[in-house]
């Protein structure tokens, strides 16, 4: 990794020695808050699903779904880093958190816990 | 964001390593001293003996468990393997008539457990300490926190190193290229970059599933969701998991115990040669006593041994049942981070690979501040987040290492009956860390790094003298009449440590900034591998 | 004995793909190889760090061999990584010296074996 990338925020870099305006910081609070808070919950819903919806027995996919949770929720985070548009995070995790819990709802109907 | 993808890698790689790298750099390095907490444990308890064999222990606990509590609801025996010298046994007396019954936690009750020599099953009662067990706990819980918050608190930081990780992979656009390249005498920024490369990529298997499995540890306590959608409780689940055998009433029928020893002989013929951990008796002396034997969670990959059921007569009632393949795979992704399995070579090659690890946290430090001053509008001059940044830096580098050998001073000069003893060893470590960033905030940057990491050095290569001095019956020569390779393994490793941190500090003193900001002299390259 | 074969032939393994590569040959050997040469160096690191991980599973089995060997690889990448600036001729000639080794090692551990 080239040191001339890593330090400051890529978009700070246009701007001069100033530092990062009020636009870039509050880009990267929604990012941060996008990634951590959305993010777990999206990973969470994920891992419930997962753990409804898997082969091999309840136990089984119980432990295979939280197993994958934490990679479920660093590729979020990676994404929500990544993509150019913040409000596509936001849309996507929302949405998608919106999506399994919808799943999730239908199944916990379909088959109630144990 | 709203550069290219590898730029807005570069930047995640940078602040997510940055904002908690201190936090991670501590626990890097109580951790990877957890890969010696028994010897460390004994080290602090100079009042115990030498490990012994588990038959000799477990005849010995079983003797004194049935002299103090012959009628108790349930014994417990934690074994001593062949690295630890006392067993550890901890029983649950008969509920009062009329008494609330609630299960007791290990460890709650004094009166309740005790230690036992492993060799001739006598009470010892060695100085009020932590031991190991500290540093551990540390490494997932912090300090000064409620567990639950320590623990969630690590959780956070240990998924900032796994971002780090995955968006330092990615932003590295050379990593074969450069895989064996470490340029020491090129300018200060490069030959650090080439060190955080060499250390974060050469190690990288072990970073990445010590990171990954660090979380899955503690997966029920940060990802509870997979087990709610499915069980309507945590009891539920656990109950699926884990069976346990009904508890049975008492008969009144009184009945001798079969020998231990020839019951862990029994259940290591049942697994084929392995070796027991924890030995739960319950009803002991009556006919409806059932012997639980776990197997030691170093004998297989997967954490989880198993246990076995006998009845009172040492007959095999029941094993617990296979685990299924995902239940496997989480077992052996716990077990791998515990090493446990690890024989002496494999366990020091975890305890080196884990090492690199904190010098790719501590290089990875440096290095942003390194190349950060090159940037800023006056490198003389830097602004306040700046020099916050060198200066924990420069207190936390130094200063875990100086702090946790500072604990382990605390540990011989307090006084043995001190009050509250083990609470002011763990305090001394959190002192001297704290001290080591104040001393930074007053010192000037070269002479901080030169005199904390020269404290440091002292701190932990003394060491041995100062156990030679405080407990003459563990100094090097004792330890090796004894024939205690361990302890003498210990107070050498000790030494080397110090040397290391020594050698750092060394470099630190022969680093010289150069005035002009873009040039740069060789930076002390190796400086941090100590920590 | 098996463990320091496996130690040895990892470090000569890395040697051999270290010097493969055309930007470390001339600080390492102090001349450059020849293309075949140079693919058969390759081959042979390879070869050695195959050779590694057969002590590995020799002395503790596939499970943990497994593990050790991936801990094993990367202490040896990182101890001629560290030594290669300083000592570069040194560090490719113990390479040799632990390739030698390492197998004359790794071989008495076979035919023990088999007997």
């Amino acid at each position: 990794m080239s040191v001339a990338q890593t330090a400051p925020p890529p978009a700070a870099k246009r701007k001069g020695p100033k530092g990062p305006t009020l636009r870039q910081r509050l880009d990267v609070a929604a990012r941060a808050v996008a990634a951590i808070v959305v993010g777990y919950v999206f990973a969470s819903l994920s891992t419930a699903v997962l753990a409804r919806l898997l082969p091999g027995g309840t136990e089984e996919a119980t432990i295979a779904a939280t197993l994958l949770s934490f990679a479920v929720y660093t590729a979020v985070v990676i994404w929500a880093f990544a993509d150019p548009k913040t409000w596509r995070v936001w849309l996507g995790l929302a949405g998608g958190s919106a999506a399994l819990a919808a799943i999730l709802w239908i199944s916990l109907i379909v088959e109630p816990r144990l | 964001m709203n550069g290219s993808f590898r730029q807005s890698m570069a930047w995640l790689h940078t602040w997510s390593g940055l904002l908690v790298g201190w936090v991670l750099l501590a626990m890097f390095l109580t951790g990877t001293a957890t890969y010696f907490r028994p010897e460390i444990t004994r080290w602090m308890e100079p009042e115990t003996g030498m490990p012994a064999d588990y038959h000799i222990a477990a005849a010995g606990a079983a003797a004194y468990l049935s002299k103090v509590a012959p009628d108790a609801k349930s014994w417990s025996i934690t074994l001593p393997d062949e690295r630890q010298a006392t067993a550890s046994v901890f029983w649950q007396p008969q509920p009062k008539p009329g008494e609330e019954e609630r299960p007791r936690r290990r460890g709650r009750n004094r009166d309740t457990q005790a230690t036992l020599d492993a060799a001739t099953g006598d009470v010892v009662k060695p100085r009020e300490t932590r031991g190991g067990e500290f540093f551990y706990r540390f490494h997932f819980q912090m300090h000064y926190l409620p567990v639950i918050w320590g623990r969630w608190f690590a959780g956070l930081c240990a998924m900032f190193m796994l971002v780090a990780i995955v968006s330092g992979v990615i932003t590295h656009k050379r990593i074969f290229k450069d895989f064996f390249t470490f340029r020491p005498t090129k300018a200060a920024q490069r030959s650090w970059l080439d060190a955080h490369n060499m250390t974060a990529v050469l190690a990288l298997p072990f970073h990445a599933m010590i990171t990954y499995t660090g979380l899955v540890t503690l997966m029920a306590l940060y990802m509870p969701w997979g087990v709610l959608a499915n069980y309507s409780s945590d009891d539920a689940y656990f109950k699926a998991v884990f069976p346990r055998a009904e508890e049975i009433e008492r008969s009144g029928v009184a009945a001798p115990l079969a020998p231990l020893p020839k019951v862990i002989d029994e259940a290591s013929k049942a697994w084929g040669g392995g070796r027991p951990w924890i030995i739960n008796v319950s009803n002991p002396g009556d006919a409806t006593a059932r012997i639980e034997v776990t197997r030691h969670s170093g004998d297989k990959l997967s954490y989880r041994g198993g246990s076995l059921t006998f009845d009172a007569s040492g007959k095999l009632l029941t094993r617990s049942p296979e685990a299924g393949p995902a239940n496997v795979t989480g077992g052996a992704m716990y077990g791998i981070h515990m090493g446990r399995f690890a024989e002496p070579v494999l366990r020091w090659v975890y305890f080196l690979c884990s090492l690199a690890g904190c010098a790719m946290v501590a290089t990875g430090l440096v290095l942003w501040s390194v190349s950060r001053r090159q940037k800023l509008p006056d490198p003389e001059r830097p602004h306040f987040g700046f020099r916050l940044v060198e200066k924990l830096n420069i207190g936390t580098i130094a200063g875990v290492p100086a702090g946790m050998a500072a604990m382990l001073w605390a540990n011989r000069l307090l006084p043995v009956e001190m009050a509250s003893r083990s609470p002011w060893e763990v305090h001394s470590m959190f002192i001297l860390w704290g001290g080591m960033i104040l001393y930074a905030c007053l010192r000037p940057n070269k002479k901080a790094w030169m005199e904390t990491l020269g404290l440091a050095a002292f701190m932990v290569a003394a060491l041995p003298i100062v156990s030679a001095v405080t407990t003459p019956e563990r100094n090097i020569f004792a330890n090796a009449m004894r024939g205690d390779g361990a302890m003498v393994a210990f107070d050498l490793t000790l030494v080397a440590l110090g040397a290391l941190l020594a050698f750092c500090g060394w470099k630190a003193a022969r680093y010289k900034p150069v005035a002009k900001p873009k040039r740069k002299a060789p930076a002390p390259t190796v400086a941090t591998e100590a920590a | 004995m098996i463990h320091l074969a496996m130690l040895l032939l990892a470090y000569a393994g890395f040697v051999g793909i270290c010097v493969s590569m055309a930007k470390h040959q001339p600080e390492l050997l102090g001349r450059k190889l020849e293309p075949l040469r140079q693919r058969q160096v390759r081959w042979g690191g390879a070869a050695a760090l195959a050779a590694a991980y057969a002590c590995a599973v020799l002395a503790d089995g596939w499970k943990f061999g497994s593990v050790e060997w991936c801990g094993a690889i990367s202490l040896a990448a990182l101890t001629l990584t560290l030594a290669a600036p300083y000592r570069p001729r040194q560090a490719a000639q113990a390479g040799a010296g632990a390739a030698l080794v390492g197998a004359m090692l790794l071989a008495s551990a076979l035919l023990l074996s088999i007997k």
